[in-house]
């Protein structure tokens, strides 16, 4: 199929509304986390926060699983 | 439970009937629920270093703004950015405030929103603009006390585009060139260029093949008198420092006076 139009690519191809539900934010000391979930366990995706120290603890960073108990 | 399951369990009378004997496992229990207390609102993590008086904000991707942008798109999402602006405004270990951007535009509104915030914080801040500054990331980075950029950085000024369907095609027009006005009239309040110096960076034609506007780099930047000076993140934390010295170098003098 080869498209010749003047509309923008997201009003012909509408992004899959199922994708916009899936990171979820949550609140850590001293900021927000970005997570996603994965099966039963959550990933870490982004911290959100202005604190430099806290993007140098392991447990933050992108990839970690996240467990919202500890 | 499945029926007949108590079948083929006797049922502990004994042990039911003697609570002396219960007695150790429910303390236990308790103990455990005040580990777990502690563990849930006891201090999660042991301070490693001192805490930091500067803080570090990021502006990157796309400024999103009242449109949710499909998940594919890095995005700084202002309900995030504002929050924390506030957060390090009203904290006072906190001294200054170092914003590193590297966007490509977004909503305009949401972008100047952000630029208001940062320029109205009564703390130091410096910008620092790294890879790209593009169009509404313009504003953002003058916003700052001082501003640099990274001698291959760049920042693309063009006149603000609308996307999509538009009902009402004089009204739009008017609200867009009110909307610019408001753009090039933060940029100018907050920078040194003038706003004949902005117009013509905005509509001149030539620099971006078939488009109007045009690229500035690093140090072209900085002779427009867009941005203060070229310079990456030690520059950047320096300049930072001075002014956190220089601020409580005069809060001192006005306390004597």
């Amino acid at each position: 199929m080869i498209l010749y139009t003047y509309q923008n690519l997201h009003h012909v191809f509408p992004p899959d509304q199922t994708e916009f539900q899936e990171p979820q934010v949550v609140d850590i000391p001293g900021g927000q986390l970005v997570v996603e979930q994965d099966g039963k366990e959550f990933r870490v995706v982004r911290l959100l926060s202005t604190d430099p120290n806290l993007f140098l603890d392991p447990k933050y960073a992108p990839g970690q699983s996240y467990n919202p108990q500890n | 439970m499945r029926p007949f399951d108590n079948q083929y369990e006797p049922i502990d009378y004994q042990h039911q009937q003697n609570p002396e004997k219960q007695a150790p496992e429910k303390e236990k229990t308790e103990k455990d629920g005040i580990v777990d207390k502690i563990n849930q609102l006891g201090q999660t993590n042991i301070p490693q270093m001192e805490q930091s008086n500067i803080h570090v904000l990021t502006i990157i991707g796309q400024i999103e703004g009242h449109m949710q942008l499909p998940p594919q798109n890095k995005t700084t999402k202002y309900e995030h950015v504002i929050p924390q602006l506030v957060a390090a405004e009203q904290n006072p270990k906190i001294e200054g405030l170092l914003l590193i951007l590297n966007t490509v535009g977004g909503d305009v509104e949401a972008g100047l929103a952000l630029a208001e915030m940062i320029a109205s914080m009564s703390k130091p801040t410096v910008t620092l603009v790294l890879g790209g500054g593009h169009s509404i990331g313009v504003p953002i980075a003058v916003a700052g006390t001082h501003s640099f950029i990274a001698e291959s950085a760049t920042m693309t000024i063009h006149p603000i585009r609308l996307t999509g369907l538009v009902i009402g095609v004089p009204q739009s027009f008017e609200y867009l060139d009110k909307m610019q006005d408001r753009v090039i009239g933060f940029v100018t309040k907050n920078s040194n260029i003038t706003e004949e110096g902005f117009k013509d960076l905005m509509l001149s034609k030539g620099n971006l093949t078939r488009d109007i506007g045009t690229n500035v780099i690093g140090i072209d930047a900085v002779h427009e008198g867009i941005i203060n000076e070229v310079g990456g993140l030690g520059h950047a934390i320096k300049k930072l420092n001075e002014l956190i010295e220089e601020g409580k170098k005069n809060h001192q003098k006005d306390v004597i006076q």
